[in-house]
């Protein structure tokens, strides 16, 4: 069978309430199958296999239900045990009542057949039943003599007359049939008031060996529908005449009175005979039924609990599921509508409950959505932007920093966050300025601050920085936090200085450059029209005065024309150039020169760079001029001058370095070697370097000086490579 | 009267026709059912398996009507013996069934005729009086064993015209004797389904009709 169909049949209340009102009516009629109509006894088998089958079904289901109650709970299904406590408080409620009114009804049952049988009444129907027999013995000895007188008259009449006198023998007696049989067993002669029945009733082969013996024969016989006859066989005494035996048999109606009490008897007696035979079978027939129908009581009661467990758990178990669903997060669990009692209503809150909760969750995930959007739009902005931004707590632990604080810092900051900034600084000492800029106003919760001060940067080099802060809003994860954000204006401070300096330049050449020739001129007119005209020594001071006086004069036009080169805006003239070659141009002009070789190490390819040739010459000249002086006195000069190809912040740049051999820089003009007179020569007009970076600024390039490991200064130049140069270089 | 022009041929075994195959079904499965249900009285495991034994049949042509000629040895185990004496009827029915077979779809019935006796002991004579059910005929025996031969033999019982067998049908019939559940009382009934003592009857004896 369909396992489905079991299913169903197993939790469905239809067919089982139809199931159960066929088996009861079924037992019904078993029950009171005694009374059923001959043609429909043949339904007794049917009827109680279909009773047997079922019960056995309802049993299946029953134990179809158990075990998937055991499969429940050994998943842990929830609800199982409520459900298991209710079906067992259920079999309990039902089997108890159903057990004691077996118990009694079964007690009742036997005590109730077992009255029916009375020795005293069975000791009277035993004494009737003899009555009768001892009257009727005494009505067959009557016939018995009657009979045996008949036959001794026909033994002795001749043969011819034996048919006639047993006619009359047969008027003159109570006999309904007279039959004389010969040797053989042939019928002689016969007399019967029963004309319907042609051929006597032959005797039997037990009479005729009682009368082979010589004794006669009586005995009882219910003939036909006509009651008890006694039959009497009696031999004749005379024999055949070849010498055979001849006998009488004879048939007597018992008398009517005799007979109908007679028949009375023997039906009571044969009715209380076979009820006591059958007193067992009686009993386990009764029994039987009812513990078919207890079974059926029972399991139905068992199917029952199980239904109304089920009916019952089913707004609980969906309750409990659901609340699970919920505690795992799925708040979109909605369960079924659950009728209209408490249950319904819990179902009902539920319900809304997570409709709510949904709602909730929605809207907080909308709002957190929204607040990640606009933190990852300022993160976005604050990685961008130049200035270094960073979060501290009240204790000044770092919160964030962005990426322009790690590089401003030279520290990726990133990882530490939620340490103490005097931790870090502990570890990384140079950051100790920043330390101490910025942690007494942490410490002392003043308001808006502003701190400048310098930090150690790469090599010897030192950055100055802004640094600005403030309170944040009072938020419970900051804890009264601060926001500390800086800038790096080392670039600033040097831009400024070197404007104020081309302003001094411009001015001093403006200033100085017109009076210098009335001045040269008139030493050179006093010269000519007083040294011929004076004495010997006053001349020789003339001539010392005035000479002194044009040569500064020239110093100082010279130096003015310097000043005006710095502060001149050039026009440039730029064009694709071949760094190398132009470098080996300018070594070129410099060989043995004063003993002091300049050599140059070119790079094997070198993209060109768009660039002002002549300018370009000028920084070149410069920077081996300025190689050649920082070595003067120096035992073994030499001035080294590479270039190669270098990728910078993602661009391609080709650096030009020009190596000395000299002191090296000191530390403390490393910083400020690029600014006007910050010349460590003692001649020179200290703009030389100042014109270097003007220049290199304006082939928007950049410059740095740094200290050589092996001792010497050395000066790199960057400068951007041509856009498209590569291809431009291979199609030519 | 004319000769014999039916062939026996022999006993069918426990193959009975089809109506009579579905009563004895639901007894078998009723036995297998209810193992544990009380038996009735002494149900003997002694009780010989063929109490009921069908010695021979034959079916003759007498007038244009089959009639059967058939010897059964009954005998009657204790315990049925024991409710006989105790007041208890029985009913013994010869069963006579015959088909008509189909090649290419089930036999068809053509006849299925009964001959019920009801055997009783009658207390006052103590003879075993026996009833043919069919004619209301007494006969009565001081012998249980007399009364059993009685019963157990059938003659010249008619069975059906000749104009009913077709000529070139293929036809079949089955005999046998039994004891009649049905007709036991109501306690006793239940019991007997499940007491092999109880179940009396012969094998079905089949013969042809060439």
């Amino acid at each position: 069978m369909d396992i489905r169909l079991i299913q169903r049949l197993a939790t469905g209340i239809w067919p089982m309430l139809a199931l159960f009102l066929l088996l009861l009516l079924s037992l019904y009629v078993l029950a009171n199958f005694a009374q059923a109509p001959e043609r429909l006894r043949h339904l007794f088998a049917p009827l109680l296999l279909v009773n047997i089958l079922g019960v056995a079904f309802i049993l299946l289901l029953v134990v179809v239900n158990l075990w998937n109650l055991v499969q429940q709970f050994r998943r842990r299904v929830a609800g199982t045990r409520l459900t298991a406590r209710l079906i067992a408080m259920f079999v309990v409620l039902s089997l108890v009542p159903v057990t004691i009114v077996f118990a009694f009804s079964i007690r009742f049952l036997t005590s109730s057949i077992d009255s029916w049988f009375d020795t005293r009444v069975e000791q009277a129907l035993e004494d009737s039943l003899r009555l009768s027999k001892d009257s009727l013995s005494l009505y067959m000895r009557t016939v018995q003599h009657q009979t045996e007188g008949m036959a001794a008259e026909l033994g002795t009449a001749a043969e011819s007359d034996t048919v006639a006198l047993l006619s009359r023998l047969s008027l003159e007696s109570t006999a309904t049939d007279l039959t004389l049989f010969g040797e053989g067993g042939q019928v002689v002669a016969t007399s019967s008031d029963d004309t319907s029945q042609i051929v006597p009733t032959r005797i039997g082969s037990g009479i005729l060996l009682q009368l082979r013996q010589g004794q006669s024969y009586v005995g009882l016989d219910p003939v036909g529908q006509s009651g008890l006859h006694v039959r009497v066989v009696v031999p004749l005494a005379g024999g055949t005449p070849t010498g055979g035996r001849r006998v009488l048999q004879a048939l007597y109606p018992v008398p009517a009175d005799l007979n109908r009490l007679a028949a009375s008897v023997e039906q009571a007696v044969g009715q209380y005979r076979s009820l006591t035979f059958m007193r067992g079978s009686l009993k386990a027939s009764y029994i039987g039924t009812l513990t078919l129908l207890l079974f059926l009581s029972v399991l139905t009661a068992i199917w029952a609990a199980f239904y109304a467990a089920r009916r019952i758990m089913l707004p609980i178990h969906s309750l409990a599921e659901g609340t699970r669903a919920v505690a795992q997060g799925n708040y979109a669990t909605r369960l079924p509508p659950s009728g209209r009692d408490e249950l319904g209503f819990l179902v009902e809150s539920f319900n809304e409950m997570t409709r709510r909760l949904a709602h909730a969750r929605d809207q907080a995930r909308s709002s957190r959505l929204q607040v990640e959007s606009q933190r990852a739009y300022l993160e976005a902005v604050l990685e961008r932007i130049s200035t270094g931004v960073v979060t501290l707590d009240g204790r000044g632990v770092l919160h964030t920093a962005n990426e322009a604080a790690a590089r401003i810092l030279g520290l990726a900051l990133s990882p530490r966050t939620g340490q103490p900034l005097a931790m870090i600084a502990a570890e990384h000492p140079r950051l100790d300025p920043f330390l101490q800029a910025v942690m007494p106003h942490v410490e002392h919760g003043a308001g808006e601050w502003q701190e400048e001060f310098e930090l150690p940067g790469a090599g010897s080099r030192r950055k100055i920085i802004v640094c600005r802060g403030a309170r944040l809003p009072d938020r419970e994860d900051l804890a009264g936090g601060w926001v500390v954000v800086f800038d790096d204006i080392t670039t600033l401070a040097q831009a400024q200085r070197e404007a104020a300096w081309s302003e001094v330049a411009r001015r001093l050449a403006h200033e100085i450059k017109n009076p210098l020739t009335p001045i040269q001129l008139s030493a050179e007119r006093m010269r000519h029209k007083l040294l011929d005209h004076l004495p010997a020594d006053d001349a020789a001071v003339l001539d010392r005065g005035t000479w002194t006086i044009v040569q500064q004069v020239e110093a100082l036009k010279a130096m003015v024309r310097a000043f005006a080169d710095y502060a001149a805006v050039p026009v440039a003239d730029f064009a694709l150039l071949d760094v190398n070659e132009l470098a080996q141009e300018v070594v070129d002009l410099y060989a043995g020169h004063r003993g002091v070789p300049v050599a140059l190490v070119p790079a094997a390819e070198l993209p060109p760079v768009l660039a002002d040739r002549a300018r370009l010459r000028q920084l070149l000249h410069n920077l081996i001029k300025n190689a050649i002086e920082a070595q003067a006195g120096r035992a073994e000069p030499r001035v080294t001058v590479r270039t190669a190809r270098v990728t910078h912040d993602g661009l391609d740049q080709v650096e030009l370095a020009v190596t000395d051999a000299g002191p090296g820089i000191p530390d403390e003009m490393i910083d400020r070697l690029f600014e006007p007179y910050m010349s460590g020569k003692p001649r020179g007009s200290g703009l030389g370097l100042a014109i270097v970076k003007r220049i290199v600024e304006e082939h928007g390039g950049m410059v740095e000086a740094g200290n050589e490991a092996g001792g010497g200064a050395s000066v790199r130049v960057r400068l951007p490579a041509a856009a498209g140069a590569d291809r431009r270089a291979a199609a030519t | 009267m004319r000769a014999c022009s039916a062939a026996p041929d022999g006993p069918a075994g426990r193959r009975p026709p089809a109506a009579t195959r579905r009563r004895r079904g639901a007894g078998v499965l009723l036995a297998l059912l209810l193992p544990a249900l009380p038996a009735a009285g002494t149900a003997d495991d002694d009780t010989p398996a063929s109490a009921f034994e069908l010695q021979r049949a034959s079916v003759r042509v007498v007038d244009d009507v089959y009639r059967l000629d058939a010897a059964a040895r009954l005998r009657l185990p204790p315990a049925v013996r024991e409710a006989l004496d105790n007041g208890v009827d029985l009913g013994i029915a010869w069963e006579i069934q015959i088909d008509r077979r189909n090649a290419w779809w089930p036999d068809t019935d053509v006849a299925f005729l009964t001959q019920r006796y009801r055997l009783s002991l009658h207390e006052l004579s103590l003879q075993y009086v026996v009833t043919n059910r069919n004619t209301g005929q007494r006969r009565s025996y001081t012998r249980l064993q007399s009364a059993l031969d009685h019963i157990g033999t059938l003659v010249r019982f008619p069975l059906v015209d000749r104009m009913l067998i077709e000529s070139g049908g293929d036809y079949a019939g089955y005999v046998r004797v039994r004891l009649l559940h049905d007709e036991l009382p109501l306690p006793l009934r239940a019991a007997a389904l499940f007491a092999e003592a109880w179940d009396l009857e012969t094998e079905w004896y089949r013969w042809t009709f060439d």
